[in-house]
């Protein structure tokens, strides 16, 4: 590294704005807006699932629909050890299950290509749930667990230390060697290849990487309710929402992802309490519908299209 | 010992033996020539010899190793770069980062400082740092043809395998795209050139084979090949054509 060569000024920009907004979101419950420790979870909660989908997904264009299927291992790792161990070995055991689950089918379905591989990750949901419904009815012969409750602020607090963590971890991979690797990948996997990037074990291992946080979210947001079984564990609906808000954001940048997990998750909490509340999937369907036909490079893209035409766009543009 | 070296090399297609036992081998050094027909399996062997695709049955040795079995990173790591006959590129990537993916990632690993210096030279070498930050998507076909020759070359190999990086070329783009091979050999570089255009193939090889139907027809010096009756029979087509 050359010391000599950084830039001071943006790196206080690229390190200062996110110091600054984490000091704002740690005293967060301090600020005696009870509301706001729940809606702010929720922003966090869906923003580490959309970057952590995005982390694999977003660069390799593997769309993977396993989502529900590492968080629901994160619910279960809570209502199996949440009584007994303390909360962080519990998120710990979320994650590492998950990252070895990842691996695991990584390495079976990641030479599955496009809609293949969509479906199997999606089946895989299917499949836990099915599977641990059985266990439970007819080996074990209940239905669902009790986990151990969590206050808002203990919950608040584990997921702002999982966003930070997931935000430095993607934001490493992006700026790393293995960033572009990702990249190459999904551009032209087979050039990849030839260019010497061990095409299967990046796949796999960011696979995995990315299942760690599912995981560990998992966990943390067991926690807010008293009672799970595998159809809330396993909701296929926590596939499709981070792919959803990423695309939504726009998955060229890693704030794309955080951006339309944040406008998404709030305009569900406005529309699922208002009058609207039975027509609020239709109308994620449309804008999600117009994003993709009018914003290809999603909200992100949008704003830097602008930005570059506000100032004059003085170099051209390096990613597309 | 050759530097590389296939022993009845074979691969089916189905029922179609796309090459059926095939002896070849490149020696350090040269400037060899693989011509043929459409579909006579010049690409194929590329193919097997980066490990694309696996001989059944056959062995590919390089620098007296077995190679075939391993993956396409692995070779291209052991030495062995290529290019495409169809562009392959990471088009909405900088032509930098196209090359420093392969310094990054090829024999000899580079540090992300060092791999931008590489990268900047080799576009150097090939003519295209005025374009090094645009996107390679934008730029020409023979541009293109020329980023992945960098990016082969950033990989560091030994043996680099040229798939028709003249076709579909102007005279001009031509003449410049012979002259970069003759570079890259002096380079020492060992070149394999699989290609149509026969002046550039008698021009700057040392050797040629001659593949039909997946099997090999001739092999010696371009004067050679032009006068065998064979090759003109198949692929040549009349005497006069040669060179013209």
């Amino acid at each position: 590294m050359n010391f000599s060569k950084i830039n001071w000024k943006q790196l206080g920009i690229t390190a200062g704005i996110p110091l600054i907004i984490l000091v704002i979101l740690g005293f967060m419950p301090n600020y005696g807006w009870d509301y706001g420790v729940t809606l702010f979870s929720n922003f966090l909660f869906y923003i580490i699932i959309s970057v952590s989908w995005t982390m694999f997904s977003g660069a390799t264009g593997y769309i993977s629909l396993a989502t529900a299927a590492f968080y629901g291992i994160g619910i279960y790792a809570a209502a199996l050890y949440g009584n007994t161990l303390p909360l962080y070995v519990v998120v710990l055991i979320g994650g590492v299950a998950s990252f070895i689950l990842a691996f695991i089918v990584g390495a079976i379905t990641l030479r599955l290509k496009g809609i293949y591989f969509a479906m199997f990750t999606f089946g895989l949901v299917l499949l836990l749930k099915e599977v641990i419904f059985y266990w439970e009815i007819v080996i074990e012969g209940t239905r669902g667990r009790i986990v151990a409750l969590e206050s808002n602020e203990t919950v608040y607090y584990y997921l702002l230390a999982i966003f930070v963590i997931t935000m430095l971890v993607a934001y490493i991979i992006r700026k790393s060697k293995y960033g572009l690797a990702l990249q190459s990948i999904g551009e032209n996997e087979e050039a990849a290849a030839h260019t010497g990037v061990n095409v299967t074990m990046t796949k796999i291992l960011t696979f995995a990487i990315s299942a760690v946080f599912m995981g560990a979210v998992g966990v943390i947001m067991a926690t807010k309710n008293t009672y799970v079984d595998p159809s809330t564990a396993f909701n296929p609906m926590m596939s499709f929402s981070p792919a959803l808000m990423a695309i939504f954001g726009g998955m060229g940048n890693i704030y794309g992802p955080v951006l339309g997990a944040v406008i998404f998750t709030y305009i569900q909490e406005i529309l699922q309490t208002g009058s609207l509340k039975n027509y609020y999937m239709l109308i994620f369907g449309a804008m999600l519908v117009a994003t993709i036909l009018y914003l290809p490079n999603g909200l992100m893209g949008l704003i830097q299209n602008l930005w570059r035409r506000i100032k004059g766009a003085k170099s051209a543009p390096t990613r597309g | 010992m050759h530097l590389l070296e296939g022993k009845g090399v074979t691969i089916h297609f189905g029922g179609l033996a796309a090459l059926s036992e095939v002896d070849f081998y490149v020696d350090e050094g040269e400037v060899v020539g693989l011509i043929g027909p459409n579909g006579a399996g010049k690409t194929t062997l590329f193919n097997l010899i980066s490990a694309a695709l696996q001989p059944k049955p056959g062995e590919i040795m390089f620098k007296g190793k077995k190679i075939n079995g391993l993956k396409p990173y692995q070779v291209c790591r052991l030495g062995i770069a290529r290019t495409f006959q169809t562009v392959k590129l990471w088009g909405s990537l900088p032509v930098i980062e196209n090359v420093r993916i392969g310094s990054l990632f090829g024999a000899q690993k580079r540090l992300a400082v060092d791999a931008t210096t590489e990268a900047k030279e080799l576009l150097e070498f090939v003519g295209l740092s005025d374009v090094a930050y645009a996107p390679a998507g934008g730029l020409t076909l023979a541009n293109q043809k020329r980023v992945e020759v960098a990016r082969a070359l950033a990989t560091k190999p030994e043996l680099l395998l040229l798939d028709e990086i003249m076709s579909g070329l102007n005279q001009t783009e031509l003449l410049e795209a012979m002259e970069l091979v003759n570079k890259i050999h002096k380079k020492g570089v060992t070149v394999v050139v699989i290609e149509h255009v026969m002046k550039a193939i008698m021009g700057i090889c040392d050797r040629i084979v001659v593949l039909n139907y997946g099997k090999k027809i001739a092999e010696g010096t371009p004067q050679e090949i032009t006068n065998s009756e064979k090759v003109i029979e198949v692929y040549l087509g009349e005497k006069a054509d040669v060179g013209s």
